[in-house]
């Protein structure tokens, strides 16, 4: 790994959109723009937990956008992630009903498109929650399932890697994983198309 | 749909065609398949939703685990840090109490007598030394150097008071035994002698060497703005016979020992 590699704004967006290796660009996003995101947040009345938050947060929505194909390069990387860890912020803040944010310094990183932003942040959060379906699977299921089509395993790798007693045993159990995520979809009206668009995979994916 | 393949087959097909892992022909007649079966189209388009949800929610656990992983590294790189700064404080404030005692315990016992035993240099008598020496053995100054190499100063003392000459010479060496004696008063009176004797036999060869003992003199008869007066005036002459004696540092505790008694 290459640990404190500097990339241009073009190399980060390229190699987030491959998916094959994040941590090298993360890692450049943290060395980069981790302590004057954080300063803006403890500045505007958060503490030092609340800007971690947002700036994992941040990270998380920057890496999806970018994913999807919406992160075009008309503003800086710099400036977009300013944008949306202060549209992030402005939303807790609102939750909390504290609505003072101090925002001459972040006026200079606000994109044109900060309705657009908005809209996406409210589609991250619902997205958010549709994933902790994952969770609700049990942890051998988010295992078995993380492993095949996370980290593309194979049966015969993932049989290795669990220690079960045959391949086909971690076949049984992934169906009966799948099959109880597939009925959660499908038994709400219009969950699925909604999960679809919040995932958003048929665009870049 | 194949009535003899199971749910649990077709699924896994399914994952194989959505994970490219049929052949050409296979995947073609998948395809073909799916435009006629809706049902097997709808049921890869849940696996294929139901896959992605896997695959986002894989990807998000990983940025949230680089995230805990990134930020305990800045904690523990910046605590390495303050552990660091501490430690070369604690160091800093070591050397620097030391420095301070030392210095504390330098000035409380600074005195003429700390300064005689750090940097006197006594005479050492040469055998032959100026045009008295040509005289021969039986002379009082060769008595008085014989008697002064060895350390009898006493004797020193005596010959000189008996002396009717006491001249430049004998002067010089009576000049040392008395300090050695510890009788600074005598021994800079000598001193005196030899300086007024130089300049009226206009002969010089003892006038630095007295000029030197007689600040020491006044430092142990504790004349301390006597004494630093000459060191202060052989300090700055580079010529002068005791420069090399008079260094930086006995300079500077010289002037702090005056100082010290104001």
């Amino acid at each position: 790994m290459r640990i404190g590699q500097r990339y241009s704004d073009e190399e980060i967006v390229s190699l987030i959109r491959s998916g094959k290796n994040l941590e090298q660009p993360v890692r450049h996003l943290y060395t980069e723009y981790y302590d004057n995101l954080t300063n803006f947040i403890r500045k505007n009345k958060g503490s030092q937990s609340d800007a971690e938050d947002v700036f994992q947060e941040t990270i998380l929505v920057f890496v999806d956008l970018v994913q999807q194909g919406k992160f075009r390069g008309d503003s800086s990387v710099k400036t977009f992630l300013y944008a949306i860890a202060r549209n992030l912020w402005l939303n807790e803040l609102k939750k909390r009903n504290r609505m003072f944010v101090q925002d001459t310094e972040s006026q200079e990183y606000s994109p044109p498109d900060t309705e657009d932003l908005q809209q996406t942040l409210i589609r991250h959060e619902s997205k958010q929650k549709v994933l902790q379906m994952i969770e609700q699977l049990g942890e051998t299921c988010k295992k078995i399932l993380l492993m095949y089509y996370y980290e593309n395993l194979s049966m015969k790798e993932i049989y290795e890697r669990m220690h079960y007693e045959s391949e086909q045993v971690v076949r049984n159990q992934k169906y009966k994983c799948m099959k109880k995520l597939i009925g959660w979809i499908e038994s709400n009206p219009g969950m699925k198309e909604n999960v679809k668009e919040l995932l958003a995979y048929g665009t870049e994916h | 749909m194949e009535p003899n393949i199971n749910e649990q087959a077709r699924w896994e097909r399914i994952d194989a065609y959505l994970r490219h892992e049929l052949t050409g022909n296979e995947q073609a007649a998948f395809e073909a398949e799916m435009r006629q079966n809706t049902a097997l189209a709808e049921e890869v388009h849940s696996i294929r939703t139901a896959g992605e949800m896997a695959r986002q929610y894989g990807q998000r656990e990983e940025l949230r685990s680089l995230h805990r992983k990134l930020t305990a590294h800045r904690q523990t790189a910046a605590t390495d840090r303050n552990q660091g700064l501490r430690f070369y404080l604690r160091v800093a404030a070591i050397i620097v109490f030391l420095v301070v005692a030392w210095a504390g315990i330098g000035f409380t016992t600074l005195s003429p007598g700390s300064l005689h035993s750090d940097s006197f240099v006594a005479y050492l008598p040469e055998t032959t030394r100026g045009p008295e020496a040509a005289k021969g053995p039986a002379t009082v100054e060769q008595a008085m150097q014989a008697e002064y190499t060895k350390a009898n100063y006493t004797r020193v003392a005596e010959l000189y008071q008996k002396s009717r000459t006491k001249r430049l010479n004998e002067a010089f060496v009576a000049g040392n035994a008395f300090l050695a004696l510890g009788q600074p008063d005598k021994a800079a009176a000598c001193f005196k002698r030899v300086m007024s004797l130089s300049v009226r036999e206009r002969n010089f060869d003892f006038y630095q060497d007295a000029e030197y003992y007689l600040a020491w003199a006044y430092l142990k008869n504790n004349q301390i703005d006597n004494a630093a007066k000459l060191f202060d005036k052989i300090y700055r002459n580079e010529f002068h016979t005791h420069n090399p004696d008079v260094g930086t540092w006995f300079y500077w505790k010289l002037k702090l020992l005056q100082w010290k008694k104001k």
